[in-house]
Formats: C-alpha cells, structure tokens, sequence
C-alpha cells in the first residue's frame, strides 16, 4: 500500500513550489509540476537579477561615458572623464568636506544623544521610564522628509517659535538652514534605530558586574568607563556603521535644510546634477559621484556585516534569572528626568507641534494661545480640493500597497529559497540583494530612471510602475532580511515534521511555513509600508506629470511654492497614516512578546 | 537519466522480508567536496531494523547518529551507500536515487517535537490524515484522530491550541500525530531529551508500550545508554561516524567488543595490556600493569587472542574486595593488592576506588565492608565475567 515513489533529480533541487496533487499522479504530471516549479524559480532569480545587478551595471556604465549633457547611451566608448572631472573640481572638495562633517557629527549626536538615553532607560532608576522609552523611539514614525520640514518651521530664523525662543531668552541666532541644523536634525533622527540597538545590550549587561565594580568602591562614572563601556561597544560600533550608511545616502534632510543656502552633501549634490532648476542634467557627474557614495556605503556595511556576524549567535542567550538592579541615581533623579523631558519636548515634542499647529492656521506663525480663536481647517480642504489631488492620492496608494505587497512576496520567497537551500545558487541569490543596501536611494533612482529611457520594455517610464520598481528593488535587502530572521528563530523540526507525513511540498509551504511566518511577513509589509509612503528621493527622481505621489508633491509645495500651511497638512497626512503603520508593527511585537 | 528509467521499470531489488529498513554501507560528509582526506560525519554504516522491532542509534553527540536517522528519513542525502525501505529502495548513491521524505512510508518525532503552534491538538494530529500521504475524507478523519488521542489521553484536549501542551503532552501528540501517518517505520530523534528526569523515566515505558502495541518498526537515536538498554531490541553502538557494536541490550553489556563501548555503556575499568597469550578453553591471558589476569570473554578469533595490546575489561560489581586483614595478604595470580584512594557510601552498596600499582580500579563492595581511605584491601576478577577487548 505504501507505494514509494523514485525520484532522479538530486533532493536539494526537487522542492519547488508546485499545486497540491491528488493521490499518486502519474510520473507524466508529476514531471510537468516539477517543470512548472523550476519555471517559477527561474522566473524569480530572473526577476531579482534584474531588480539587483541591473542598476548597479547601469550606474557603473554611465559613470564610465563621458558626457555632460547627453545621455549616457548616446556617447560612445569608455573613459574615467568623469571621475577626473570630479576629482579635478573645487566643488568636489567642498561637497565631500561637507558629507564628512555632516556624517560624523550627525553620527556623534545620535551616539550621545541614544548611549545616554539606553543608559538612563535600562540601567538607571529614573522615574517614568515606560513614558519616556516609547517617546525617545517616536521619530520612528515621523518620515524623513516630514521631519526635516517639521524643523524648518520650528527653528527658522526669520519665525520659528524655537529660534524666536532662542533669540528671545539667550540672544543668540539660530539658523537651521546650516550645516550645524542637518547635522542636529539627522542626529535625532537618528537616534530610535540607534537606541534599539544599543538598548538591549545594556539590558543584557550582567548587573553583577557592575555591582561588583561597585562593590570595591569604584564610583559611577569609573564604573561607566571600565565596565559598562566596554560590554556595549559591540553593540555600539555596528549601530554606528548603520547609521552612517543612512546619513550618507539620506537626501530629505540635506535638501530640505541644505539646499536654500547652497549647502551640497553627497546625496543632494547627485539628485542636483539629475534635476537642475535650470539648465540640463549632468548624467556622468551624477554617476561619478554615485559610485563613489556606493563604493562608500558598501565599505561601511562589509564592516558593518564583519562587526555583526558573530554578535548574532548570543542574541538568543535569554537573560533568564537576572535580576535588574538599576543604579540609583540618587539627589540627581529629578535633574536627570527635566533634562530628558527638555530634551524629548524640544527635540522630538515641539519640531512636530509646530507642524501640526501650522497646518490649521491661516499664515506661518508662532504656537500662541492667542491663535487657538483663528484656527482653520482650510489648509486640509485645499489640499483635498487641489487639481489632480484625486489622481495623487491614487498613485500613492498604488505604489505604497504594491510595493509593500510585492516586495513582501518577493521577501518571502527569497528569504525561505536561500534558508531551504530550494535550488544551487539559492543563498548566492539571497546574498546578492545585499549589494542593494549599499545602492543610496538616489542613486537607484536615477539607475532605474537610466534603464527604462535606454530600454523602455515594459513601457514603464511615466507611470507608478518605474517607482514601484525601483521601491521593490530597495526594500527588497531588509524585507528578505526580516523574513529570514524569522525563519531562523523557526525550528526545523516543525517543517520537518509536516514534510515526513508525506504532505507535498507547496501544501507545507501553505499549512505549516507560511502561517508560521505570518507575523513576520506582516511586519515586513507594514514596515515596507511606512517606509515606501515617505521616501522621496526615488519618486522625485522617477516623477513625472502621471505619476506624482503625496511625498513629492509635498516637497513641490514646500520647496517651490514655499505655502507652509498647505505642505503642513500634506505632511500632517503623511504623519498620521506612517504613525498608524508603525504603531501596528510595534504593537504586534509587544503582543507576541507578552 | 536513462539507466535510472531502466532501473525503476525493471523495478527495486529484492529486499530480504522481514526487515522494515535496511541500510548498507551509508556514507556522508559536510565538506563539500568529500575526497579521499575528507571527514565522514558517516563512514559506511550498515545495519537492518527488522519488522516490529525497537532498534536504537546510541553515541555520543557527534557520532553520526542524528546524521544517519536524517539519512533514512530522506530529510539529508548521503554521498555513497543504499539504502531500502519496506523493500523498495529509497536512496542509492550508485544510481543517483533519491526518494523524498515526502515519498518515504515513515514518520518522525524530532527532537523539538515539531507541533505546531498554530494549530489546535486536533489539527495537529490530524495533519498527516488531511495533507499526507495517505490522506482520508470526511468525519473518518476526526474519528480516528480522535481515536489516537484517547490512546495518548489527549482526548480532553483536543480542541485546546498546541502551545497549551506541557513538555510531555506534546511529546504524546507528536507521537499520536506519527502514527496517524500509518508509517511502516518510526523515526525518533531523542525524543525525551527536552523532558526532566522524572517524565522522561515514565515516557520512556510509554512510549515502548505504543510501539509494541501498534506492531511498527522504531528507530530510536539517543546518547542516553540507560534509555536505549531500556527501550531497545537491539542497539547500535556509533563513534565518530562508524558502527562499534550491534547486539541486544544485555549482550552489549556483558560483552562489549570494543573498549569504547565497554566505557560508553554503564561503567569499566580498563587495564592497559601488554601482551596476551592464549589461556584455557579459549580464554585469554593478559599481562596488565596488575599483573596477569585471566579472561574468561575473549574474542571469537583465535588470531586475536595472543598479541599486544587491548584492554582487560571488568565491570565495578565484578570485582570482589576483600580486605587485607581478613585472611594472609597474598599477591597471588588472581588476587590484587591495593590501597583504598576514595570510598562513597551510597546506601546499597561502597563505591571505591583502590590503586594498585599505576593504575586506579573502580569497585563495588558490600556496604557493611567498612573500608576506608588508606586501608590496604585485595581484589579479585572473576575470569567469567572479565573480558579482554582487542582495542
């Protein structure tokens, strides 16, 4: 009764997602499902090639074709041109003078600013801490380019509350337009990531140690240098490389607070040369300058990756039987908690208020009580009733939802083919995506823009489809990450268990492996989500007339139009439905957790 | 391509009747390309597990064992060897064949049990009815799922989700839920190891009853001796990747063939030899570091009984202790004089440890003996009961 079926493909290559058959089909359908399985497969690597290495070979192409007005394709023959002409200009030195000090001072506020906060949170006895936690980690939910104008408007010279306020009690200037302003509102915004990173580790620190420094009479800050220190520079050093590769490729804040007093990073500087305000674009200067930035942000993530590959094997060391004792903080508790109040109010608190507040007034003006009489809700029905503001809202519904759709899908497949090891090359495929994660958004932009003008198959150029492309190919990295993760903390036996009853390998996949990772993949998606709905560099690079999304649209209004009150509520939108998206991703967590 | 169609229409070999799985000369190796220098995880294990039998794969971690149940269950692929299953073949590197798990008439309970937190007990258990390879319809399926679980006592539990099991239950379920797969052969990968003593100890006798009950044919892997001389009809004794000893429980005890599995299973001493001469009635004489002792259980050959080398081997409740004052201390052939280094009183029975001369020997005495560190004892082998193992 048991018949046993022969099979003469080698096992690794013969799990391919194929339909649940009946009992027993004949060897025929059976070999036509095996085809179909490796079609898909081959489909897939197909597609995720072309997602990936295509980019990178168009970027590396154009930057190799010495052309300052024309198009890449249209030049012939080879030549480093380019990157002489970059290397030999003055304005070289200056933008990546720039980058630098933005970059490492960027990287040294949110390294102070979320060592301090980790610290405070997780070893200390301050008060409030289940308050003060999730608000050091709310940026998260603010996108990018809605943060960087948030602060524009709180602490600009000529009326923002925060650098009227400033003016007012310490007579000092402040100008967020200014290196000093990137670099301050990268450093906050930085700061959630970071803190998460850093966080745990000073969790996991074995409170005995400390206590035993303590024991011998070392005071607090000795025990700060020698004990503490030491332990979180793991943890500490590969957030700090993450954080540069952000800093390096972020174009919202650079060009929102940069750009008025002509301050060029990297980022900026690439997505200038694409889209000049006036004159024609300097394709091979933007690809020089691309490949240099990658070459950069490969390096980093390589260390980055060399840093982390063996601090993952004590991730799932439980801190069974610790017992959390805090530091006592002693006369300085109360002092310590106003001065993070201050911090989180200023910082994270007032930046966004001030947004909220301008998107129901009439005119740009200071957080007054005398203005509560005159608020309005006619900055949102300007928005809603603007010309073409239907077809906006339907373009960035299409590409947040299929992006973070297919991208979830791609994810998946990826993550659970390379842990399967379903067909040879399959973990080569998963490693290649990585190469994308050092590709800065800007960069993939202009590259996807590049393919599609030299090779318009599918016809996509103009539409929502380029940028869906272009966001799959860039969240694809940490999407199949995420799941992977998943799938590692998955025992074996599970899927093993379900194989050996003799269930057919795609109602395996169906019943048992995909259920499993579903909180997973819903994180991904909604992570994906967010992600997609407030990044602007790619959409603004792929935009057009037929394919405007809410986030260009918003930068439009506020870079060109300079209506504040308009762009608030855009930015207000953006804000509340980014909020939702991360606040679900978080609640989750904290549900399985508990 | 073309051998293998020919191969599959001519039809598997004749497997002999009788035996549920059989495995000859099984190899394996994770280094990716597995030359002449190239560490076998296996290296050419054969065995057979005869139908309705409990077989067990014993050794320590990192013998293969794991490596060897995961080759027959067809979840890793081996590079060289056969394997036949119910008497079709089922993997042989000669030909290129691989049947899939899937595609293998057995089920297994690994180590982590593998139920699945997303489904109720019942579901759980009913999975192989609804999605397996011999899949049922209707209100059967619910019948005899719940049937099985009656059989475990999860009946009660039934519509409770999987996660509400405790260590044990789900150890049943997984259980329940292998044998729901009408499996020809049960494949367990230390399934008791997740359990504490107690548990384990009860399981255990569980566990053998169903097997028993239900007539299928087990193979067990364990590095728990007292399990698998519990549970098993015959145990595979594995190290570093080869078969030391197949035999039953009670013979591997008696008569270990090698020095590994004379101090793998229960304890020993072994005495370092260093020459042998053949004694009477087939028995051996060894020269040890003791003096010469007489071995009664010596190997079948005569070839092996003179030589050098090997090991005398004597279990610590064969060695009688004498102390030295009962009668004249005398260092004849068969007694051995010593000193007494520790001495555990441990209810039933004195657990010493005497030196003699360089080497330190390991005995159960009386309790009433009363002997103490420092007190000068004599000890004797039993020539029936003492054996000398070649390596």
């Amino acid at each position: 009764m048991n018949h046993v079926k022969v099979d003469e493909t080698p096992a690794r290559s013969t799990e391919p997602a194929e339909p649940a058959p009946r009992a027993d089909p004949p060897p025929a359908a059976r070999g036509g499902r095996l085809a179909a399985g490796t079609l898909v497969n081959v489909a897939m690597v197909v597609l995720i090639g072309y997602l990936v290495l295509v980019p990178l070979v168009i970027l590396l192409y154009s930057s190799l074709k010495a052309s300052t007005t024309q198009l890449p394709f249209q030049v012939s023959g080879f030549s480093f041109t380019n990157f002489v002409n970059v290397f030999e200009s003055s304005h070289f030195a200056s933008v990546a003078g720039n980058t630098a000090l933005y970059v490492v001072g960027s990287l040294l506020v949110a390294l102070v600013l979320s060592m301090c906060l980790a610290y405070l949170m997780e070893r200390t006895d301050i008060p409030g801490r289940r308050f003060l936690a999730p608000m050091a980690l709310a940026p998260m939910a603010v996108p990018v380019t809605v943060m960087a104008i948030a602060w524009a408007l709180v602490a600009n010279p000529v009326n923002g509350p925060l650098a009227v306020a400033v003016r007012e009690v310490f007579g000092v200037d402040i100008d967020i337009y200014s290196l000093a302003g990137m670099i301050l509102v990268m450093g906050i915004f930085g700061v959630p990531s970071m803190y998460l990173t850093i966080a745990p580790a000073f969790a996991r620190l074995n409170p005995e140690l400390e206590e035993a420094a303590a024991a011998v009479g070392a005071p607090l800050r000795r025990r700060l240098r020698l004990i503490v220190f030491p332990l979180v520079m793991p943890a500490v050093s590969a957030a700090a490389m993450l954080l540069v590769v952000v800093a390096l490729e972020g174009f919202a804040i650079p060009a929102i607070l940069g750009l008025p007093k002509q301050i060029f990073v990297f980022s900026s500087q690439i997505q200038y040369y694409v889209q000049p305000p006036t004159g024609l674009p300097n394709y091979g200067q933007a690809s020089s300058y691309g490949v240099l930035l990658l070459a950069v942000s490969l390096v980093m993530l390589l260390v980055y990756r060399r840093r982390t590959r063996d601090a993952h094997r004590f991730r799932v060391v439980s801190g069974k039987g610790y017992r959390q004792t805090r530091t006592e903080l002693g006369r300085w508790r109360i002092p310590v908690f106003v001065v993070v109040c201050v911090y989180l109010a200023v910082g994270i608190a007032l930046p966004i208020l001030t947004l909220v507040w301008t998107s129901f007034s009439p005119f740009v003006r200071p957080v007054s009580l005398s203005g509560l009489g005159s608020l309005t809700l006619s900055n949102y029905s300007t928005v809603f009733t603007a010309p073409g503001m239907g077809q906006i809202l339907l373009n960035t519904a299409e590409v947040v939802l299929l992006t973070a759709t297919v991208a979830t899908a791609i994810s998946a497949w990826l993550a659970m083919s390379a842990s399967r090891r379903r067909f040879p090359g399959s973990t080569f495929l998963f490693e290649a995506t990585f190469l994308v994660f050092g590709i800065p958004s800007v960069v993939l932009g202009f590259a996807i823009l590049f393919l599609y003008i030299f090779f318009p198959v599918p016809p996509i150029y103009g539409t929502v489809w380029i940028i869906i492309v272009a966001l799959v190919a860039r969240y694809l990295p940490r999407g199949s990450r995420m799941v992977q993760t998943a799938m590692l903390q998955l025992d074996d036996g599970l899927v093993e268990a379900a194989q050996v009853t003799g269930a057919r390998p795609f109602t395996v996949t169906r019943t048992v492996l995909l259920p499993l990772l579903s909180p997973a993949l819903r994180k991904c998606w909604l992570w994906i989500f967010a992600q997609a709905l407030g990044e602007l560099p790619i959409a603004l690079v792929l935009t057009s007339p037929d394919n405007r999304t809410l986030v260009v649209e918003l930068w439009s209004i506020f870079t060109s139009s300079g209506d504040y009150p308009t762009a608030s509520a855009l930015a207000v939108l953006l804000l509340v439905v980014s909020t939702v998206a991360v606040w679900s991703v978080n609640r989750r967590g904290a549900m399985e957790e508990s | 391509m073309t051998e293998n169609m020919t191969e599959n229409v001519a039809g598997p070999a004749k497997a002999a009747p009788g035996r549920s799985i059989v495995v000859d000369g099984l190899r394996k190796s994770y280094e990716r390309n597995a030359g002449d220098a190239a560490a076998y995880a296996i290296d050419g294990v054969s065995f057979d597990v005869p139908e309705g039998q409990f077989v067990t794969l014993l050794g320590p971690s990192g013998c293969g064992k794991t490596t060897t149940l995961r080759c027959v269950a067809g979840l890793e692929r081996a590079q060289g060897g056969r394997i036949e299953m119910a008497g079709q073949i089922v993997f042989d590197a000669s030909q290129g064949r691989h049947v899939r798990p899937e595609d293998r008439p057995i089920a297994m309970v690994p180590q982590s049990y593998g139920i699945w937190p997303h489904m109720t007990v019942l579901d759980n258990a009913a999975f192989p009815m609804r999605h397996g390879r011999n899949r049922r319809r209707g209100e059967e399926v619910r019948r005899r799922a719940m049937e099985m679980l009656e059989q475990v006592g999860l009946q009660s539990m039934a519509d409770r989700w999987a996660t509400q099991l405790s260590g044990g239950q789900q150890q049943r379920l997984a259980f329940a839920r292998a044998l729901l797969g009408d499996p020809e052969v049960l494949l367990l990968d230390e399934p008791l190891s997740n359990l504490d003593a107690k548990l384990r100890a009860k399981l255990r006798q569980e566990l053998r009853s169903f097997q028993e009950k239900f007539e299928i044919a087990a193979l067990y892997v364990t590095h728990d001796q007292s399990e698998a001389l519990a549970l098993s009809d015959t145990v595979i004794v594995m190290n570093q990747g080869r078969i030391e000893q197949i035999d039953g429980p009670e013979r591997l005890y008696d008569h270990p063939r090698s020095s590994f599995v004379a101090d793998f299973i229960g304890s020993a001493n072994l005495l370092p030899v260093e020459h042998t001469s053949p004694g009477p009635d087939g028995s051996v004489l060894a020269k040890t570091g003791v003096g010469a002792v007489l071995c009664g259980r010596s190997p079948a050959a005569p070839d092996d009984r003179s030589g050098n080398g090997g090991f005398v081997c004597v279990r610590p409740e064969n060695v009688r202790v004498r102390a030295a004052d009962e009668g004249t201390p005398q260092a004849g052939d068969d007694e051995i004089l010593g000193r007494v280094e520790t001495s555990e009183f441990l209810g039933d029975r004195l657990e010493l440890v005497v030196r003699a001369g360089d080497v330190a020997i390991t005995a159960f005495a009386r309790a009433d003996l009363g002997s103490r560190p420092g007190d000068d004892v004599s000890l004797a082998f039993d020539p029936a009961s003492t054996s000398y193992l070649a390596s």
